[in-house]
């Protein structure tokens, strides 16, 4: 039975002039955002990879000079996204994806793209991800608001259930239906999805990006399943199909619109960050003073050691142990600062994860950013990978300065190097994480979208069991 | 036949049939709290702002009074580190001088808060390499700037033209499906002054309402009513919202006129809504970014290190031609020489880069321009614009302030260039110039903001004489 009602709403969706038109608008807008995200891959890691090589080579072309000098010319380490970032690009436009790795500092990424946009960036960019967050529930009230109450409107209701059929049977049919309906039309989106992620990843990441996206489809399903059955529920539930479809806007904007922002505003307040400016001073002052007690610390640990009351005495270049001191004293500093920054963001994204009791749509950005590699968690791994590889550079600098430096005529220690040292750096490669290592950041608005299915199913079954024909 | 009521009489009666609408009276008070929420939030934003330029105050006055102690404390033959010692002006520059040129809000900027969540408020200005690899922004939530704020132009973009078209959508069809239109236009009213009256109560109401519940959480949020231009930017932000709201009325005037039913004159209304507020600016901010890519950032940085690479490489015969355009550099010296050679090294990947810095600024004007052009097919854009505008959180007041930034670092690096080549004792630590933000005239907000007002009010009455039109085409009772 249910597989025959499914059929005739199939058959009604598909009469629809509404579904018409709305799968055309859908379909374009979907081929737009598709093309521009990826255009955008495609420019983002063509850009990083020529970026990349352009530094090596300045790197190892650099000629021969003081190493210290080369490690305060650096290197810049620039992030390339992820392929499943064509379909949510997540934060990725207010995240600088350049660092500066130079001596004694950890430098902020720069240039955030949002920085350079006008305006109309805040109105949110068009992607594949926000259509089917926003846009798809949309189309699930329009084309399910009168499932029911229509039926009870027009009377085809009490003759359905005077020939036996059982109201949850019609709901699961109905639902069926429905759930077909927006399949079709979302279908296109996620091959072309599916397609473009297996042609932009590298073949060792192939399998990890499938995961993602098999992890992606059930997090959408849980959402949009949800959406079914509350949109049945209601329609169940409302004596008049306009009550039904007043009541389902409702909830879609507050869900889709009003509940994100206050929450993520309501959390800022919750923990609020202080000024950057106080934040930078701070650490500028904590570095500074580090450095100068460092200094005094190495010189008088040495003198001590060799038995000497100046710097020049001492059987080796000082400055090849102050400035790698000097670097290791700081790696503290660093951590703490930039651990304050991304604890607290941590915090903030799981107590907004939370909000999904409110609105389902905060836990699915949540879960959908973090597995398309477009999240805060994935942006805190690049900036730690690119510091490990700045210490890196230093430890072997300031290890050649230590090791090669000689005394010259004057009996000032000298030491140059050329291509033989660069080349023993390796260049900078950013490794992305798994997608096992992404679930602890969304666990929750995993668990909590699961949640959010069950209880629309629970509402739908329980409507559907009591629902009144009249 | 009876004598037709009077507009005043028609109000009347309609008034005692709004009293007992509850949807009418939740809408308001759903109004009246997102309008106070966003106040709130946004005069939070404020807060900070105002705090960020306060303490940037502070710490150029500390720095510059830690220089001077540390100058005066040290024996003129004394000799300590080069960086530590304020005496030089490279270390007082580097190490002492934390100069921010900041933005400070304007007087509404608690009523929209545009872009200056995403845009720095207090800018540092050094004399080194430009652009300096020193990150300005403000350290915010990326998510939260993902999602953008709740702030007050959020609401009424947003919101309030949901909750119009929610107490607005069936007026008329539900008249008719209830079968009340026959008596109620059997007599003394015809459906269109009728349905005239209907939506001139609501208007009115929701529009009073919005006046009330800004001024009072404007009041109470500490907004400065007699600080300079504070009035008249109120004025412009209260004249723009009603404009825009009177947009959503007249539509939805538009839509019961064409008496369809409830249901389509619902889904009509949202789909208008969403396509000019939601899809329609998106559309358009991807198409104008296809149009007119900007120049990429990366492929910048890429070429400010090629162009430093080369002029490092050129760097004695730039410092040889930078002593003959400076002269009165100092003596030559190994570390006069060093600083100079730097200078002009500066200097020339500066000019060298000067034509692709100002393809960004050509780029970005294209899609500005365009976006002028476009914004016309979405009321939300042009409400947004004047509403960011009003409270002076708008892109081309921040593009203002940059650019007075930039001439300032010219300033100071005009400053302190000769003084990094001198051997004299630097002294001149209250001497660094001061940064001047020069505010546009108040004139030029009228002439952005007035239009908008204009085209959102003419559309509104278009809506409605449309609608008076189709409503006299043909006899109400034979929908």
């Amino acid at each position: 039975m249910i597989p025959v009602i499914a059929a005739k709403e199939i058959l009604e969706i598909r009469r629809d002039g509404r579904f018409r038109i709305a799968a055309i608008v859908f379909w374009l807008l979907s081929m737009s955002a598709f093309a521009a995200g990826v255009a955008h891959y495609a420019a983002l890691t063509r850009e990083a990879q020529t970026a990349s090589q352009d530094e090596r080579a300045r790197w190892l072309d650099q000629g021969r000079k003081y190493p210290h000098a080369a490690a305060h010319y650096g290197v810049f380490a620039f992030k390339s996204p992820r392929p499943l970032t064509v379909f949510d690009s997540g934060i990725e436009p207010y995240l600088g994806s350049s660092i500066w790795l130079e001596a004694h500092k950890q430098n902020e990424p720069l240039y955030r793209p949002a920085e350079d946009a006008t305006p109309l960036q805040r109105f949110g960019d068009l992607t594949l991800a926000r259509l089917a967050q926003e846009l798809v529930p949309l189309l699930i009230i329009i084309l399910g608001y009168a499932a029911f109450a229509g039926e009870r409107e027009t009377g085809t209701l009490r003759q359905l259930m005077s020939l036996g059929v059982p109201g949850r049977k019609l709901l699961l049919g109905k639902a069926a239906g429905l759930a077909s309906g927006i399949a079709v039309l979302c279908l296109p989106a996620v091959l072309l999805v599916f397609v473009s992620s297996a042609a932009l990843s590298e073949p060792q990441g192939a399998a990890d990006e499938f995961m993602r996206m098999a992890l992606l489809v059930l997090a959408y399903g849980a959402y949009l399943g949800g959406f079914i059955f509350l949109t049945l529920t209601v329609s169940a539930w409302c004596r008049t199909a306009r009550a039904a479809l007043v009541i389902l806007l409702a909830f879609w904007a507050l869900s889709v619109l009003a509940v994100p922002r206050f929450l993520s505003g309501e959390i800022g307040a919750i923990y609020p960050a202080g000024l950057t400016i106080d934040r930078r001073t701070a650490l500028e002052t904590a570095l500074k003073e580090a450095g100068a007690q460092l200094e005094e610390k190495q010189k008088s640990e040495l003198f001590k050691k060799y038995n000497v009351t100046r710097i020049e005495d001492l059987p080796f270049d000082y400055w090849g142990v102050a400035l790698q001191a000097d670097e290791e004293g700081k790696y503290e500093i660093f951590e703490k600062h930039y651990a304050q920054l991304f604890d607290a963001l941590a915090r903030e994204t799981a107590l907004y994860q939370l909000g999904t009791l409110l609105s389902p749509l905060t836990g699915l950005q949540i879960v959908s950013m973090s597995l398309a590699g477009s999240d805060t968690s994935q942006h805190r791994d690049f900036i730690q990978q690119a510091e490990a590889y700045r210490r890196v550079i230093h430890t072997v600098i300031n290890d050649y300065i230590l090791k090669h430096a000689a005394r010259n005529a004057e009996g000032v220690w000298k030491v140059e190097a050329g291509r033989e040292l660069w080349e023993t750096i390796p260049p900078f490669q950013y490794k992305r994480p798994g997608a096992a290592g992404v679930l602890p950041h969304c666990g929750l608005g995993f668990a909590l979208l699961g949640l959010w299915l069950a209880l629309c199913f629970a509402a739908a079954w329980r409507a559907a069991g009591r629902i009144n024909p009249l | 036949m009876a004598k037709p009521l009077s507009m005043m009489e028609l109000l009347a009666l309609e008034w005692g049939r709004l009293r007992r609408e509850r949807v009418f009276w939740a809408a308001l008070a759903l109004l009246t709290l997102s309008l106070w929420h966003g106040i709130a939030a946004g005069a939070s934003v404020m807060q900070q702002q105002r705090e960020t330029v306060r303490r940037a105050g502070i710490i150029l006055g500390e720095g510059i009074a830690a220089a001077k102690v540390k100058a005066a404390s040290l024996d003129p033959s004394s000799e300590i580190g080069l960086f530590e010692d304020p005496r030089s002006a490279m270390a007082f520059e580097a190490e002492y001088l934390k100069l921010h040129d900041c933005l400070p809000p304007a007087p509404l900027a608690m009523a929209a808060i545009g872009q200056s969540d995403l845009l720095p408020v207090c800018v540092r200005v050094t004399t080194g390499p430009w652009p300096i690899f020193l990150a300005s922004y403000e350290w915010e939530n990326p998510l939260r700037l993902l999602l953008g704020r709740f702030d007050c132009a959020f609401a009424i973009t947003f919101i309030a033209p949901l909750l119009v078209l929610l107490v607005s959508f069936d007026l008329l069809a539900r008249e008719l499906e209830l079968g009340t239109a026959a008596f109620l236009f059997s007599s003394a009213v015809t459906p269109a002054r009728w349905l005239a009256a209907s939506f001139l109560l609501r208007a009115a109401l929701f529009l009073g309402t919005l006046c009330a519940a800004l001024l009072t959480g404007l009041a109470v949020s500490g907004f400065e009513f007699s600080a300079p231009g504070a009035m008249l930017r109120l004025a412009l932000f209260l004249a723009a919202s009603a404009a825009y709201l009177a947009f959503w009325f007249g539509l939805a005037f538009l839509v019961n006129a064409a008496r369809k039913g409830p249901a389509a004159n619902a889904l009509t209304l949202a789909a208008c809504w969403l396509a000019l507020v939601v899809l329609l600016p998106s559309t358009l901010n991807l198409a104008v970014k296809a149009v007119y890519p900007l120049p990429s950032r990366v492929e910048f940085i890429n070429a400010l290190r090629h162009e430093t690479e080369e002029s490092t490489k050129r760097s004695s015969e730039l410092l040889k031609r930078y002593r003959e355009d400076h002269p009165g550099l100092g003596a030559e010296g190994e570390l006069n020489n060093f600083v100079t050679a730097l200078l002009a090294v500066n200097a020339e990947t500066e000019r060298a880069l000067k034509p692709m810095k100002d393809r960004f600024r050509i780029q970005k004007d294209r899609q500005t321009a365009a976006i002028g052009h476009f914004s016309l097919l979405s009321p939300a854009i042009l409400f947004r614009e004047a509403a960011a505008e009003a409270a002076g959180n708008d892109q081309f007041r921040h593009q203002a302030f940059m650019d007075a930034v930039e001439a300032h670092r010219d300033q100071v690096k005009n400053f302190f260039d000769p003084k990094f080549v001198s051997e004299a004792a630097f002294t001149g630590f209250d001497d660094v110039p001061p940064f001047h933000f020069e505010e546009a005239p108040l004139s030029q907000l009228v002439t952005g903001i007035a239009p908008v007002c204009i085209i959102l009010s003419a559309s509104a009455l278009a809506f409605v004489l449309l609608g008076f039109w189709l409503l006299g085409r043909r006899p109400i009772l034979e929908s």
